[in-house]
């Protein structure tokens, strides 16, 4: 059985990514100044994390206009709730240190 | 990565979604404004049938609507499985508004013990589903 450390995804395991996942993945999708101060990160900050993770296919970006305004929104694709889904499975297990136990008790 | 880093990162990711949920608390205001808008239609449809009457009940309704959904597309949160929910109730305040409606219509005119808890009863389904997606925003994943 493999460490659940190997099972941590490379894209999301970046704190502030992490973040911005986690407030997406409970969420339908979110407008980008909300996740900007959910996350308590910086415009260009968020924009650069949401870059990242667009390339990865995990983040979908919507561009619409309301009135004068330029709205931004933010959801997370299925590949991405997975990916989440799945990190947070492996972080669970190391929290628990089931993956410290597994050798002895196999 | 070790045990006490990943409980940090579960914590922060707990923290993190349940601010991200709770901006989705606004549709247990929509569904109340909603409600609130059937029951007085329903009522005053049911209670009082001359053409003006209704007109003036049927336009004050559409310009309300018009209204709640412009705030509903404004906000910043889209709740966590808001589509099939939303869909779900404005499909039985369909049902249950037209059945009001219809047997009211024929069978009950201007009969307060019918419309009054019709029009209850048609003030229901978003009052529900704005109330299971305030539930779902409240709990943890």
């Amino acid at each position: 059985m493999s460490h659940p450390r190997s099972r941590l995804d490379e894209v999301i395991h970046a704190p502030v990514r992490f973040s911005v996942v986690a407030a997406l993945a409970a969420v339908e999708s979110a407008e980008f100044r909300f996740v900007r101060d959910t996350v308590e990160i910086t415009d260009s900050a968020l924009s650069k994390q949401v870059t990242v993770l667009e390339k990865a296919g995990y983040v979908r970006v919507h561009k619409i206009t309301v009135g004068r305004r330029a709205r931004t929104s933010l959801a997370l694709t299925e590949e991405g709730r997975a990916a989440f889904d799945e990190h947070v499975r492996a972080l669970r297990e190391i929290a628990s240190g089931e993956a410290i136990q597994a050798p002895d008790g196999a | 990565m070790r045990q006490n880093e990943a409980r940090e990162a579960l914590a922060l990711a707990q923290e993190v979604e349940s601010r991200a949920r709770s901006g989705g608390g606004w549709y247990m205001g929509f569904g109340i404004a909603f409600g609130v808008a059937s029951f007085l239609l329903t009522l005053t449809i049911g209670l009082y049938p001359a053409p003006w009457a209704m007109g003036l009940a049927m336009g004050l309704f559409g310009v309300f609507l018009t209204a709640l959904i412009t705030w509903a597309v404004t906000r910043a949160v889209v709740p966590r499985g808001f589509g099939r929910l939303h869909g779900v109730g404005m499909g039985v305040w369909g049902l249950v508004y037209g059945l009001v409606l219809l047997l009211g219509t024929r069978h009950f005119p201007q009969d307060p013990s019918w419309w009054v808890p019709g029009a209850v009863v048609t003030a229901l389904p978003l009052l529900v589903t704005g109330y299971l997606s305030l539930r779902r925003s409240r709990s943890s994943s």
